[in-house]
């Protein structure tokens, strides 16, 4: 019968309370004890800092953040860290943020002496990329403790909240 | 008379080669999701749909559903509890894309490739694959019998 096909039985029910049980027990588990597991709930506020999904292999530490794009201008203008850009040169150059040094997280290991002799370990520094959805500046951060840096910020906004905030962005051209 | 079974047997072939293209679809469309739930989950986030609360759940349980399922078919376990399953996820993924389309909401669909840079297919592209595969997953229900 064609149209008692078309229709939902006690058996169909059934079998999709069985299927989805055994995905999502089959989910938990593998979850649990996956080395690339996830929490069951990440951070998804860019007010909160760089968005991550708090996985158990997750380089994202908000902890170490700085929020307020006032604050990181107050630090430009007094010295206080070294400030890094972790883009591309091309992003860098089409727009950073005043006194940024350019060191791209693509360009790590070929920028090691360069950056040894730019900034020593005890240096306070200040990293950045594009905004908090990338990740990118706390993955350099990872590098830079593994290399003996004490003390690393990052901007969680980056150059998108900088700008947001009204703040100039210096251009090299050419 | 004979004309009736040659249609039977067509149907029955069209059946077959159907079950074996959703199910592997969807076995397939899960092994980077399960192989990386961080990088889908930043996926869903991109999508600007869902409660911030439930990314992470649904990055978690999602994959499992379209690999049980996905095995479910073709191995004939409660094969029609698996095409309302599919049928559902397909219309609600056809859904979501459309509205992100009809917005303007540029993001990565996170079908077949975590990364982005693997995306290849365009947006509408995904959206037609998707009403092609449910249009596929219906007339399985159709023709799966109710024992």
């Amino acid at each position: 019968m064609i149209f008692k096909d078309t229709l939902m039985t006690s058996k169909d029910i059934k079998g999709i309370i069985i299927l989805t049980t055994f995905a999502v027990v089959t989910a938990l588990i593998f979850n649990h004890l996956s080395p690339n597991g996830i929490a069951f709930f990440g951070q998804w506020d860019k007010k909160n800092g760089v968005i991550n999904a708090n996985g158990k292999e997750h380089t994202v530490d908000n902890a170490i953040e700085i929020l307020s794009p006032k604050i990181v201008r107050q630090m430009i203008r007094s010295h206080e860290r070294t400030i890094i850009d972790v883009r591309s040169r091309y992003e860098y150059n089409q727009g950073h943020l005043p006194k940024a040094l350019s060191f791209p997280l693509m360009e790590f290991d070929d920028n090691v002496p360069q950056m040894m002799a730019t900034i020593k370990p005890h240096d306070p520094i200040l990293l950045y990329c594009s905004s908090a959805e990338c990740d990118s500046s706390h993955t350099f951060a990872e590098h830079l403790k593994l290399m003996g840096f004490v003390d690393v910020k990052v901007f969680s906004g980056g150059v998108a909240q900088w700008q947001d905030a009204g703040y100039e962005v210096e251009k090299n051209e050419g | 008379m004979r004309l009736k079974k040659m249609k039977g047997k067509y149907t029955e072939a069209m059946v077959f080669i159907v079950k074996l293209i959703i199910g592997i679809t969807f076995i397939y469309a899960s092994y980077h999701k399960i192989e990386n739930p961080e990088a889908f989950a930043r996926i869903i986030y991109g999508y600007e749909i869902f409660p911030h609360a439930t990314i992470n759940i649904f990055a978690i349980i999602i994959p499992f559903i379209e690999l049980t399922v996905g095995f479910s078919l073709i191995l004939g376990w409660f094969p029609r509890s698996a095409l309302l399953i599919i049928n559902s996820l397909l219309f609600l993924f056809i859904l979501v894309v459309g509205f992100n389309l009809i917005r303007g909401h540029e993001f990565d669909c996170g079908c077949f490739a975590a990364n982005p840079a693997n995306q290849t297919l365009s947006n509408v592209y995904v959206l037609v694959r998707d009403m092609v595969l449910l249009g596929g997953g219906l007339f399985l229900f159709r023709n799966i019998r109710a024992s």
